[in-house]
């Protein structure tokens, strides 16, 4: 009954009321024609409610004049009516035609991207992400690619975080990260160190004594402030007693990066010949569907694939798989020494960016480099002051005198 | 060939009896839905009551509100409170 229904729709159907002395002799008289009633009502005596097919109501008409009978045409439904309908209201139409581009467009965009297990309030997370290209507005399929990689790069930047994944769910980027828990400070004594090699610049001592003074170098491991202090009794003896040692200590600490950059380049530039070929996965095995395009030399060619449909059974697994296959040339270029000096220098201010503290402005930057052969050798240093201790714990140490009372003479 | 032979013919070769006697097949889901096959037409069409020419006799169909939502030369669905199914005139 449903395909007749559906049949129905598709071809365009009438709701019909039929007046009328000899109804029910009608309604035999069009099951013996063939003619297809359905949802046939009786509300009054001299009436019944049917609908009917629009071929239908053609051959129905001899018999309705037959039984003396007047039909009354109340609706008209189905795809062909609806489509009359919608081609008159041209505003409709084009608000219609409007909203589906608005939403297939809106669609492949990311309009939310949401930081999930830490409170990215100074909005490093955001930055960061905006680098990678991920942001309102941003394209899906220019992100579905790189997901992996973004991933990657989070993971390697944030050594902070214990576990970075992401996920693109419709128009939602989510980020969801787990911080590493950082053990507590030290409650007990402990000693400041360097974290780094610097030169100290600012030397503030809250507990403890120091054991360095501004302008000192200091290497990493060495004992800046110590955590203990010297105590003077009333009776004028003196004693050592072991604390967390606390303080800021502020130093120029310098960063180095190094690269070399080839002058003579071989880069890959695609051609237009393309062909697309979509397989089917079963068992392990691939069973080309159907391809277009051509390419000329398969040996010469750029392979993008991508899975379009997993199936769900793990063991024999099925799957949609489209290769896009673009034919690539090789090129010789040759680089400049601005060229390759710009390339480098971008290159180096990377690298710097991940190794250099933020908030932290650069004091002095020098670069120097030089030219071997075909490959030119970059150097790019930069001084930034930043705050260098950190927390050492004590080792209790037996008849050291820490700790002890001595008496002073 | 006469009904009874017709009957044990059906019951000896496991025939549709239906389809040997000429049988109306009636299907009743609960009391909501009917479906008449192999009728003969409609006699007459309330939202009461139906009656349904049958080879064998008519079939009434009691109940409230009685649509039919599919008719065709061999078949008739009813649906609707069903309330009574009488077999008027069907002999033995």
């Amino acid at each position: 009954m449903i395909w007749y229904r559906i049949l129905a729709f598709l071809r365009g159907y009438l709701v019909l009321t039929v007046y009328g002395n000899s109804l029910v002799k009608l309604v035999n008289l069009a099951m013996a024609e063939g003619i297809y009633l359905w949802d046939l009502q009786r509300p009054g005596k001299d009436l019944i409610r049917v609908k009917v097919g629009v071929s239908g109501l053609r051959a129905l008409r001899p018999l309705l004049q037959r039984t003396k009978s007047r039909a009354r045409i109340r609706r008209r439904r189905g795809l062909p009516f609806l489509l009359q309908k919608i081609l008159r209201r041209r505003f409709w139409l084009a608000g219609m035609f409007l909203t589906i581009i608005a939403l297939f467009f809106f669609s492949g965009m990311i309009l939310f991207v949401q930081i999930d297990g830490v409170k990215d309030t100074d909005g490093r997370l955001f930055a960061e992400l905006k680098q990678y290209g991920v942001g309102i507005g941003a394209r899906r399929n220019r992100i579905i690619g790189r997901m992996e990689e973004i991933e990657r790069r989070l993971r390697i930047n944030h050594p902070e975080l214990l576990w970075v994944d992401v996920e693109l769910k419709g128009v939602l980027f989510r980020l969801r990260v787990i911080p590493r828990k950082v053990p507590p400070a030290a409650s007990g004594p402990a000693d400041l160190v360097a974290r780094k090699d610097g030169r100290i610049t600012r030397l503030t001592v809250v507990q403890g004594t120091p054991q360095v003074k501004e302008g000192d170098i200091v290497a990493r491991g060495d004992l800046l402030i110590a955590g203990y202090s010297m105590i003077k009794d009333l009776d004028g003896s003196v004693f050592w007693r072991e604390l967390p040692a606390k303080g800021r200590v502020e130093a120029v600490v310098g960063y180095e990066v190094t690269t070399m950059e080839p002058l003579d380049l071989w880069v890959v530039r695609p051609l237009k010949n393309r062909k697309t070929v979509f397989w089917l996965r079963w068992r392990g095995r691939l069973y080309p569907i159907f391809s277009w395009g051509k390419i000329k030399s398969p040996a010469l060619h750029c392979l993008q694939r991508k899975c379009l449909k997993t199936g769900r059974n793990p063991w024999d697994l099925v799957e949609l798989i489209k290769d896009d296959i673009t034919e690539v040339k090789w090129e010789h270029r040759r680089l400049s020494v601005p060229e390759a000096l710009a390339r480098a220098r971008a290159a180096c201010q990377q690298s710097l960016r991940r190794q250099v503290p933020d908030k932290t402005k650069p004091q002095r930057v020098w670069e120097d480099w030089r030219q071997e052969g075909r490959i030119l050798y970059y150097r790019r240093v930069v001084e930034v002051v930043e705050e260098i201790s950190g927390i050492r714990r004590r080792e209790k140490e037996s008849g050291s005198g820490i700790g002890s009372k001595t008496t002073e003479y | 060939m006469g009904e009874k032979w017709s009957e044990r013919l059906a019951d000896l070769l496991d025939l549709p009896r239906d389809v040997v006697l000429d049988l109306p097949r009636i299907i009743l889901t609960g009391n909501r839905r009917l479906v008449v096959e192999n009728h003969k037409g409609v006699i007459e069409y309330t939202s009461e009551l139906l009656r349904l020419n049958t080879a064998k006799g008519e079939l009434r169909i009691r109940g409230e509100g009685l649509v039919l939502p599919a008719i065709f030369r061999e078949e008739v669905w009813v649906e609707g409170r069903l309330q009574q199914l009488e077999f008027y005139d069907w002999g033995d």
